[in-house]
């Protein structure tokens, strides 16, 4: 092995590890990823995800009410009029095409943004 | 070299060449472990590129590698995988003869194999990126350049070790 090849290696890792990171801002959890919230299929509200104090939205409608709070980047429901609660034990979501779902009061909370890669065909 | 003296000694060296990476290319497939990232082989089947590269010049090593997509795309079923593997070895094989230009000597087998591994991958995600309109695409490429650059290491290990038992007045050159 000569220097030329011990080079190109140092060269081709160095390289990979600053892309590693480079796409790790670009492309982690977009500073444009947006909250969009749906009632019945119908846009009721689109909210940015990096509040930074923390946004709680109360949803009131013909189908029910649920209580959404954004806050660090993170959606979740806390509160919920529905009979099974089921958004609410989902937890919190945050990454792009994650989703929230309260069937009886027809509530889709999304979280929209930059297109993450799903994956690579070779 | 030892192959360009006569036609009928290089179209017999070529068929060999590329008939040798196509059983690699199999044996690799068949190879359960080596499954690091989906889409990363280990490219063993480049140690034919590299032969043809450093004992014949950049036209073989392009008409090896070249027959070599195109054979085992057909014979692999995956067809669209040609137009990806093409590419790759058209932009790899001339990675690999620009460093012989502008480094020469300074650069072996090892360190063209690492190049051409690089660029194999490069034009393919570029491909990618073109044929899906999605330059997302190229978030995979650091994490693939990682795996290639050992993968590259090691072929081009095995091919300087082939090169040698192939022409020994080689040895000393890079």
């Amino acid at each position: 092995m000569t220097r030329g090849d011990k080079i190109i290696f140092f060269l081709l890792i160095v390289g990979a590890i600053l892309g590693l990171l480079c796409t790790k801002l670009l492309f982690a959890t977009g500073g444009d990823s947006q909250v969009v919230v749906e009632v019945d299929g119908k846009l009721y509200g689109q909210y940015s995800l990096q509040e930074k104090n923390g946004k709680t939205i109360a949803i009131n409608t013909e189908f029910g009410y649920n209580k959404i709070v954004i806050a660090d980047g993170r959606v979740m429901v806390t509160e919920s009029d529905c009979p099974d609660h089921v958004e609410i034990k989902a937890g919190a979501i945050e990454k792009n095409g994650e989703m929230l779902v309260c069937l009886p009061n027809r509530l889709v909370i999304r979280i929209e943004g930059r297109r993450e890669v799903d994956g690579v065909v070779y | 070299m030892f192959i360009k003296r006569f036609k009928a000694k290089e179209i017999a060296a070529v068929g060999l060449l590329v008939s040798l990476g196509l059983v690699l290319h199999y044996a690799e497939s068949i190879l359960p472990f080596f499954q690091v990232l989906p889409g990363g082989r280990l490219g063993l089947a480049n140690i034919v590129t590299l032969l043809a590269f450093s004992l014949s010049g950049t036209g073989t090593a392009l008409l090896v590698g070249l027959l070599r997509c195109f054979l085992s795309g057909v014979f692999g079923g995956a067809v669209s995988s040609i137009i990806y593997s093409g590419f790759g070895t058209l932009f790899s094989v001339l990675a690999m003869w620009l460093a012989k230009r502008l480094l020469s000597q300074k650069v072996s087998t090892i360190g063209r194999s690492m190049l051409g591994a690089f660029f194999f991958n490069a034009a393919q995600v570029s491909v990618c990126a073109i044929l899906l309109e999605n330059t997302y695409v190229f978030s995979y490429l650091p994490p693939l350049t990682i795996v290639s650059a050992f993968c590259g290491l090691l072929t081009g290990i095995c091919a300087k070790r082939v090169e040698k038992s192939f022409c020994p007045q080689m040895d000393g050159e890079a």
